[in-house]
């Protein structure tokens, strides 16, 4: 059977109409010609030129061929061979596929579609089947069951609280219908967006009769909770910031509540139709760690409650060592650093703490609780053994964040000394005093790691900084430039040593180095580099119900694993903290439009029904309309060069 | 590079320049210095140039006012005057107005080409020079002379002509006739189509008047050998019949007609004793120049 990847290219072929006018636009005509004197001019026959017209004739069709071999090859046809498949007249086989999705829970869609299964067994009179499914298939009867044990199976099953995938159940019904006689597929649905989009289904042919019958009473007013997370905040309490939709279409009052032990904290806001807000509780953190959300009862129950774990994520700590006595605005440098990463807080996880150490610091015995070690220009003044340890903390995973100070050649060479960084000290163009204007760091191109984070006003705001000074710097090797100077010299390097990372920044990260920690920029270049080096918080693992644990988390709950992620709730697990709720995905009001279903079902599908059915997979066609088409070609081009020129008779 | 006098007689170069004096002064002068002498320079009435004394010099063209100022001795060079006359006559019929693929020009325009260059190689020899050019009437004309301006009018009535049509040899060569007063040279420059009969005749009654006569038919390549071209409608310039041919057929029979209307021609002509020259608009103005020149020193 012949079949199109591309069918819609086949109106192209209308274009062979051109050809066609061309050829009898521009056939052979008598060519008007002023002369002095026709005196000697006798009329003659026009020539009928067998051997032309033919040519000509010839050529119109080697170029009708050739354009129609294009334009086929490139709707890309396959040939695949024809089975024996005999079709058999006489009531049809129906297979009912039945969405249990979460969605369905709600909206009255569960009734209605149990409603719908009676009227169907009622109105078929053939076998019919039943394959009900969530993220998987629930159950699945093939045709020919009796009308009851269909009604009662569908009965026994109520719509959990997982994602619908309708692939599998889809599968499973192709695989009851067979690929022969008359058949039908019903589908019963709310046939929400996030059900019924983004999955490969098989296709049906198009000899399969498809019924669709959407449930659920989408006109009920809704409101969803959509996300909520727990920040620190001061005098041991929390912070929780929860997001709320308002899927209805008329404004109402919405009431969220936060359970956290015995205590409730009720809002009331006001929300206009289709309004998301942001919902802020500030709670004493309770003992048990753990919370819940809740909104008044709707036409979705599911996504009324939503469970958290209170538990503020833990700040990550990053420690100073201050160069002491020898350098003491550099005491002004941590300042700026320590308040743009603590006022970053509230709101943007993770939280930084930010504190000062002598150099006399013994890194030793906290280097499992500092998370970044920052050195203000305080490496020029480490000995052996200090650096030393610096070197061994960074190894094992540690993070440091290291700037210039006064004696910068001293550290650089130490750095490179203590086997730390390559990265050698060149000099300090800021200093030559020969200069008025600033320096200006360069415009972060597409692929830099810091073009994510500016973008427009920020990335303007971020390249009118001043630097009024910096250390020219020959970056080591494998260190990675994240900013540089207009003029090329690397202002930020990245490199990494053993487990751990090292920040080097070729300017202080104060004012008297440049204008950057009085800018909009400075937070962002500060938390980002920091954080691209600390990595994401993975002591709170957020799962959908049904979705599975990660694959560390499930060898540590062994057996219950699955028990674990069947219901929504917040439990610790490996030294880490689950927290479980219903897709949110699944309150979207949206629908899907039928004709799309119906399309993707039925799509150039009979190939995809006779892949299955035969196993002998389709021939494509193009290289032989390709090679027909090269072919044309050549005999087109020969047949149209002129041929050889006429003897000219010159008047001597 | 020195443009070569050859080149400046090629019709595809001559054919650029819009001005007719310009063409006209480069063509002959190139023509002239060709031939490495100045044929007329004489002794006339008209102040030419000085030149420097040579021994045996007739005193009498020695300038003395000149000796007496700057005590060097030097002969005045008059530009020689004649009597002779040169008549132009140009057809200025509708089928003069054609130019083939491999032709530089039209006819007409090649016609006018060899008008200019003769009236003022006329001109610079003292010649009275005149212009009478034709259609289907009278288009202009300018009785012989070479006082100041005369060169100026014939190359402006030749560029002012228009070209309409057919061409009535007999009637006004007669009309030219009656105006014929003294000897001189009657040059006919025309493609002397449909008048292989009349154009004989008249010139051979000019003869008869003591002139001598030059025919100049100017005729297109393509007027030989028909043009290489598809089936064609053939459309006549000044009667507008048409006849549709294929030229590859009736080639060989028109060349053969032609032939026959050129031998007509050439033997009316040489009858009559009509020098005949036949140009094509591809060929090089030297041709008819030098032409006329032997007719030139004939008559002297």
């Amino acid at each position: 059977m012949l079949s199109f990847a591309q069918p819609l290219f086949l109106y192209t072929l209308a274009g062979l109409a051109l050809p066609l006018i061309a050829h009898l636009v521009n056939r052979s005509r008598a060519q008007p010609l002023r002369f002095p004197s026709i005196r000697f001019i006798a009329p003659s026959q026009v020539p009928r030129d067998e051997r032309r017209w033919l040519r000509d004739l010839l050529l119109l069709c080697l170029r009708l061929l050739l354009l129609a071999a294009i334009i086929i090859a490139l709707a890309g046809p396959r040939w695949t061979p024809q089975t024996d498949v005999t079709v058999s007249t006489g009531d049809p086989l129906t297979m009912i596929v039945l969405d249990a999705s979460a969605s369905m829970g709600g909206w009255n869609a569960w009734e209605q579609a149990r409603e719908a299964i009676d009227q169907e067994l009622e109105a078929t009179t053939g076998a019919t089947g039943l394959v009900i499914f969530d993220s998987e298939v629930l159950a699945a009867v093939a045709p020919g069951g009796n009308a009851r044990s269909i009604r009662q199976i569908a009965a026994d099953v109520t719509p959990g609280q997982r994602e619908g995938n309708p692939a599998p159940a889809l599968e499973a019904a192709l695989e009851r219908l067979g690929g022969e006689g008359p058949r039908r597929l019903v589908i019963i649905s709310d046939f929400q967006d996030s059900t019924w989009q983004g999955a490969r289904w098989p296709a049906f042919g198009e000899d399969v009769e498809l019924a669709f019958v959407q449930v659920g009473d989408r006109a009920l007013p809704n409101a969803a909770i959509l996300e909520a997370r727990t920040f620190p905040a001061s005098d041991g309490m929390v912070r929780v910031l929860a997001r709320v939709r308002n899927d209805a279409g008329t404004a109402q009052d919405i009431t969220l509540t936060l359970r956290a032990a015995e205590n409730e904290t009720t809002q009331t806001l006001s929300f206009a139709p289709g309004q998301t807000q942001s919902v802020d509780f500030l709670v004493d953190l309770p003992e048990s760690l753990t919370g819940e959300l809740v909104l008044a009862e709707d036409a979705y129950a599911l996504d009324n409650t939503y469970a958290l774990s209170l538990a503020p994520p833990l700040p990550s700590s990053v420690i100073a060592i201050l160069p002491g006595m020898e350098e003491p605005e550099k005491l002004e440098e941590v300042a700026f650093v320590q308040k743009a990463l603590t006022a970053s807080a509230g709101n943007q996880p993770p939280a930084f703490s930010v504190n000062g150490a002598a150099p006399g610091f013994n890194l030793t015995e906290v280097a499992d609780l500092v998370d970044v070690l920052y050195l203000p220009g305080s490496l020029a003044y480490l000995d052996e053994d200090q650096l030393a340890t610096v070197r061994n903390y960074i190894e094992n995973g540690g993070i440091a964040l290291i700037t210039p100070g006064q004696v910068a050649p001293r550290q650089f060479r130490l750095m490179r000394e203590g086997g730390l960084s390559e990265t050698a000290f060149l000099g300090r163009p800021g200093r030559h005093g020969d200069r008025r204007e600033p320096f200006r760091i360069a415009p972060l191109e597409e692929g830099d790691e810091l073009k994510a984070v500016f973008d427009g006003e920020s990335a303007r705001d971020l390249a009118l900084t001043e630097i009024y000074q910096y250390v020219k710097v020959r970056p080591a090797e494998a260190a990675e430039v994240l900013l540089v100077t207009e003029e090329g010299d690397p202002l930020l390097l990245r490199e990494t040593l053993g487990q751990g990372t090292l920040i080097i920044s070729a300017i202080g990260l104060d004012p008297r180095w440049s204008d950057l920690p009085l800018r909009n920029a400075y937070l962002p270049v500060l938390r980002e580099v920091l954080l691209q080096a600390i990595g994401e918080d993975t002591s709170l693992v957020q799962l959908d119900v049904g979705n599975p644990l990660p694959a560390e988390l499930a060898s540590v709950a062994g057996p219950d694993a699955a028990l674990l992620i069947e219901e929504p709730g917040v439990m610790p697990l490996g030294g880490k903290v689950i927290q479980v709720n219903v897709s949110r995905d699944e309150s979207s009001g949206g629908t899907v439009m039928l004709s799309d279903i119906r399309g993707r079902l039925n799509r150039p599908a009979a190939t995809d029904n006779l892949i299955a059915a035969s196993s002998v997979p389709p021939t494509e066609l193009w290289p032989w309309l390709a090679a027909l088409a090269v072919i044309f070609l050549l005999l087109e081009m020969i047949l149209s060069t002129p041929a050889a020129p006429q003897r000219k008779v010159w008047h001597a | 590079m020195a443009t070569s006098a050859h080149q400046l007689l090629d019709p595809a170069h001559l054919a650029q320049l819009g001005n007719y004096a310009l063409l006209a002064r480069s063509a002959v002068e190139g023509f002239l210095s060709g031939m490495h002498r100045s044929l007329f320079h004489g002794f006339g009435t008209e102040f030419l140039q000085y030149r420097d004394y040579t021994p045996g010099a007739d005193l009498k063209y020695l300038d003395w006012k000149l000796l007496a100022r700057s005590d060097r001795l030097y002969t005045k060079v008059y530009q020689e005057e004649t009597n002779m006359n040169v008549y132009l006559v140009l057809d200025a019929s509708a089928s003069m107005d054609y130019r083939g693929e491999r032709a530089a020009c039209t006819k007409f325009r090649y016609a006018c080409m060899i008008a200019a260059c003769l009236a003022y190689m006329a001109s610079r020899q003292g010649d009275n020079v005149g212009l009478f050019a034709y259609g289907d009437s009278l288009r202009e004309i300018i009785p012989p002379g070479h006082r100041g301006g005369q060169l100026e009018r014939i190359l402006q009535a030749l560029s002012r002509l228009k070209l309409e049509g057919a061409a009535e040899h007999d009637k006004m060569l007669q009309v030219f006739g009656n105006q014929l007063r003294h000897r001189g040279i009657v040059i006919l420059l025309s493609d002397m189509l449909e008048g292989e009969i009349v154009l004989p005749e008249q010139l051979k009654r000019y003869r008869l008047r003591h002139c001598d006569t030059l025919a100049l038919q100017v005729l297109d390549p393509d007027e030989l050998d028909l043009p290489e071209t598809g089936v064609a409608r053939f459309r006549d310039i000044e009667t507008g019949r048409e006849v549709i041919t294929w030229p590859e057929a009736t080639r060989e029979n028109y060349k053969s007609l032609m032939g026959d209307f050129q031998e007509t021609l050439r033997k009316g002509f040489a009858d009559g004793q009509v020098d005949h020259l036949r140009l094509t608009t591809d060929e090089s103005l030297g041709y008819a120049l030098a032409r006329y020149l032997h007719h030139r020193e004939a008559m002297i």
